[in-house]
């Protein structure tokens, strides 16, 4: 149990990030990381060492934040919610907020603003493009790992990326103007 | 390398995924085409932007809430039994509980399916049901002997007040009960020992027992030749509980002779062999006994003993065998074992 408690500690950030940059909510990140951890506990057995362990863990908090995504992709469909995260949740509590480091005002608005219109353009993307750049870009996985956790070929992963790189700057380009 | 496949490279060319001869086409490209280089750069500012997102923090409970689910999914679960019953929603003394459930089925099964106990009768009890058993009898034979006309006119025993079924009939009814083969060779040592018993009956009265084989009451059964070469036939293996003396006897009166040392009745028959055979089986049946056979030219004599209280029957039984003649013999005055000689007369056949 102790033993578990540290992988937990080691990994949450890393798997929260994943969580929350592929659903694009905070709350459902969290969410989906504890799911995570507890698919992990209960299948910890059936892992068979192909990969890291670490690689593994992550292939489940992408699978299930791919789940999510699609839950949420559906609901806004036929609710007609806002992809942007609104400040009140249904209960009308304050909707939590990704604590980050706090540069000085005029940089830390500049940056602010800057990082929305990335993630704005990142949750834009299709569900495949925006999983293959936040497993590439924004978390350093390689090639096969991301293979390994999407359960796909090294030739898809490149030219999917390819894809996503290509709509993101396009993306980028409109919401930024030339740079 | 047309632009087109260029740009489609650049990305595995960021990421160094390109094999060794595509990075040199694409590289020399690059020198040449400022359109590709230019798109290589937006390119590389894409990724940056996506690399430079700031990373977010989990929040402070977040261990916490996984640990005490971790926790709860390593609990043994319980399965629908334990869910249904543990804890107990009235608790309750689990002994007490059970000692009551125990005494109330007891208590329950002994008055609904108790033991039927039956405690010894005083000899006067066993005979009234006896008696009870004997008197209906008589009345059930008579319902059956209501139903049909006299066998023969000759015969005026208040027996036959029957207007008795043909004597087959009645044969064929009687012969349904399980009886004894006259075949049955009972070996010397048992009529050795039912004859010590009659002689010890003749000089006490015996109380009546269940099942045993005769009763009790003024000997008089007059001592006929006991021949011990003649086979006692199964004379003790068939008790018949309604044997047993019956003061409450109606009068009856048979054609037959007191003869000393017994009584005789006349049967002429036409067969004098199947005749034999059948008054040996119904006096077996009756639990008599058969003391001696004598074979003549044309009759055969039996000599038997019979109980006073089957001689009603028996006698009926002897007139669905063939026509029994005699002087009239108050069968009531009998008691005891009385001493039968049955002679088998064969009727001459026409000519």
């Amino acid at each position: 149990m102790a033993a578990f408690e540290e992988l937990v500690e080691r990994h949450q950030k890393r798997m929260l990030n994943i969580a929350y940059r592929m659903t694009g909510s905070y709350e459902d990140a969290y969410e989906v990381v504890q799911d995570a951890f507890i698919s992990a506990y209960r299948s910890i057995r059936g892992f068979e060492g192909k990969a890291l362990f670490s690689t593994w863990l992550y292939a489940i908090v992408a699978n299930l934040s791919r789940n999510r995504l699609k839950q949420l992709t559906t609901r806004s469909h036929y609710e007609g919610l806002s992809t942007d995260d609104p400040v009140l949740t249904d209960e009308g509590n304050l909707r939590l907020e990704a604590p980050s480091n706090v540069p000085p005002v005029d940089e830390q608005l500049e940056r602010r603003e800057l990082q929305q219109k990335v993630q704005g353009c990142i949750k834009a993307l299709d569900e495949e493009h925006r999983e293959v750049i936040v497993l590439r870009d924004m978390q350093g996985f390689s090639y096969d790992e991301i293979g390994y956790m999407l359960k796909i070929p090294g030739g898809t992963v490149k030219s999917r990326l390819s894809r996503a790189r290509e709509a993101l700057k396009n993306c980028l380009k409109k919401v930024l103007g030339e740079r | 390398m047309e632009c087109r496949n260029i740009r489609g490279r650049l990305s595995a060319y960021i990421d160094e995924a390109l094999s060794t001869q595509e990075k040199m086409a694409v590289d020399e490209h690059l020198k040449a085409c400022r359109e590709c280089a230019a798109s290589l750069a937006d390119l590389k500012k894409t990724v940056e932007c996506v690399k430079n997102l700031e990373s977010v923090e989990p929040p402070p409970w977040l261990t916490q809430k996984v640990m005490t689910r971790v926790r709860a999914e390593s609990q043994p679960r319980k399965g629908l039994f334990q869910k249904l019953l543990y804890p107990p929603l009235i608790k309750l003394p689990v002994g007490a509980v059970a000692t009551i459930a125990i005494a109330l089925t007891t208590i329950y099964v002994f008055r609904t399916i108790g033991p039927d106990i039956k405690l010894p009768k005083t000899p006067a009890g066993e005979m009234a049901p006896q008696v009870s058993q004997k008197e209906q009898q008589p009345s059930r034979r008579d319902t059956e002997a209501d139903k049909v006309a006299p066998v023969s006119p000759s015969l005026t025993s208040p027996i036959l007040l029957d207007k008795g079924r043909s004597g087959e009939e009645r044969r064929l009814d009687e012969r349904k009960a399980p009886a004894i083969s006259p075949e049955e060779q009972v070996p010397l040592k048992e009529a050795e020992r039912v004859r010590d018993r009659f002689e010890a009956s003749r000089k006490a009265p015996e109380p009546l027992k269940h099942a045993e084989l005769s009763q009790e009451q003024k000997p008089p059964a007059p001592a006929s030749e006991r021949d011990e070469s003649m086979p006692a036939a199964g004379a003790l293996a068939k008790k018949d509980a309604k044997s047993e003396a019956a003061p409450a006897m109606p009068r009856v009166k048979a054609p037959a002779e007191e003869k000393k040392g017994g009584i005789l009745i006349t049967v002429y028959v036409k067969d004098m062999e199947s005749a034999r055979r059948m008054i040996e089986k119904d006096v077996m049946e009756l639990g008599g006994e058969i003391i001696k056979k004598e074979s003549y030219k044309d009759k055969d004599i039996l000599s038997t003993k019979i109980e006073s209280k089957n001689l009603k029957e028996f006698y009926e039984r002897l007139m669905s065998v063939g026509q029994v003649k005699g002087k009239d013999v108050d069968f009531q005055k009998l008691k005891g074992e009385v001493s039968l000689s049955i002679e088998l007369v064969r009727i001459p056949e026409e000519r």
